[in-house]
């Protein structure tokens, strides 16, 4: 029957044992340390590296500010020119066209017809205060608001008032709305 | 009989730290490695991230300056000049007077409609923007009214006739003669005060609002107040601009 002998004795054990250990130690201090120190070149190439990124950046702001700055007389032409653009189109869509109205009083101007009053931005249209001689152009003139209503082009073709005065004329108030 | 001697505390300390002893350097290597970790490499990389950040931001800044600077540098000066004065002309940055009464006599006079008198009231020179109204006593022919009317919607600077009032209304195949009163209005508005911030894009005109240039360009105007010219001159009435 074989038996076995160890011959390393307990202390022997230990002391190998403690050794081990030590190694141990030794190489992880020397992987933590490198580890350690690739990492700090990392970060500091990294810093570096921003830091001339934010420099040159910023320089290149700082060139640009004064060269958009140089062509202020240029900038202020085109901030001028889209003010009043915009200003002037706000005017175009409320401005009063004259055309299209002068073009329904031509209409109205029926023989014995005469006009007192027009109000050309009366609620976005036409307003006329006007007069017939007699009973003969009142209705003609009745006849000529009849045919403008008839063809749509406005949204309200309203005779307001129709009265008759003691020397036997008629006074009119009509209404033209877009 | 025990012989053996229980090891004092002193003895074994000594032994410990005797194995010990050599292996303090490494462990020494390691905790300044940590706490120089801690104090410089991580402290280090937050500020390197954070930076990126704001560079990420910068070069935001620096396209959008970039494209700014193209886009002005792409404008005609001659070209913006012209229009940026033709839209002055159209409406201009105080309510000058003269200028609303060159429209009015310059288009009085070149559409036969005689000027009886006016009434203006301008107010003080310069103040914010509006509207500035005269009223006009005039008297024509029935046509002749109607080609001033015309021509007022289409003069610089741009002006409204608000109201017209007649006192004579006279129209037959024979005679047209009204005479009244109107009241026109003219629009101003101060000019911007700044240019904004340096990299505030710049304001384009779209092809739209192009056409608003286009069509003031082919809008009359008229020569400034006090040049002479032909005008009617009723009998018995004076000259109603005598400088």
């Amino acid at each position: 029957m074989k038996q076995k002998i160890n011959l390393i004795t307990q202390e022997g054990k230990e002391r190998l044992r403690l050794l081990r250990v030590k190694q141990k130690i030794k190489n992880f201090s020397i992987f933590f340390t490198a580890c350690f120190v690739v990492v700090a070149v990392f970060a500091l190439a990294a810093s570096v590296l921003v830091t001339n990124q934010k420099n040159k950046n910023a320089k290149t702001i700082s060139l640009l500010s004064t060269q958009i700055a140089g062509q202020e007389k240029l900038e202020s032409y085109a901030l001028i020119t889209a003010d009043r653009i915009k200003a002037v189109g706000e005017l175009f869509k409320v401005r009063t066209s004259y055309r299209e109205k002068l073009s329904v009083i031509d209409e109205l101007l029926v023989p014995g017809f005469f006009l007192q009053d027009v109000d050309f931005t009366s609620r976005q249209g036409l307003k006329i205060t006007g007069g017939c001689a007699d009973v003969q152009s009142l209705t003609n003139f009745n006849q000529k608001v009849e045919e403008i209503r008839a063809r749509k082009e406005f949204s309200e073709v309203l005779v307001s008032s129709v009265s008759r005065n003691s020397d036997g004329q008629y006074s009119i108030v009509l209404e033209v709305k877009e | 009989m025990n012989t053996q001697k229980t090891p004092s505390l002193k003895s074994f300390n000594r032994k410990d730290y005797h194995e010990i002893k050599p292996l303090l350097p490494y462990l020494g290597v390691i905790v300044l490695t940590v706490l120089l970790l801690f104090v410089l490499v991580l402290p280090k990389i937050r500020q390197t991230l954070s930076a990126r950040e704001n560079n990420n931001k910068q070069a935001q800044r620096v396209r959008e300056l970039s494209q700014k600077l193209a886009d002005i540098e792409g404008l005609s000066e001659a070209e913006l000049a012209e229009t940026s004065a033709l839209l002055l002309e159209a409406l201009p940055e105080n309510n000058d007077f003269y200028r609303l009464l060159s429209v009015v006599k310059g288009s009085f006079s070149q559409n036969g409609v005689q000027l009886e008198y006016f009434d203006l009231s301008p107010g003080e020179l310069g103040s914010g923007s509006g509207s500035l109204s005269v009223k006009i006593a005039f008297s024509s022919s029935f046509e002749n009214f109607k080609k001033l009317l015309s021509a007022l919607e289409k003069s610089l600077p741009l002006v409204e006739v608000s109201s017209v009032k007649f006192k004579t209304f006279i129209l037959s195949s024979e005679t047209s003669q009204v005479d009244g009163e109107m009241a026109i209005i003219s629009y101003y508005q101060p000019l911007p005060k700044s240019l904004g911030k340096v990299g505030q894009p710049l304001t384009k005109v779209s092809g739209t609002e192009q056409k608003i240039v286009e069509e003031l360009k082919g809008y009359r105007r008229y020569v400034s107040f006090g040049t002479t010219s032909s005008e009617p001159v009723l009998v018995g009435k004076e000259y109603p601009f005598p400088f």
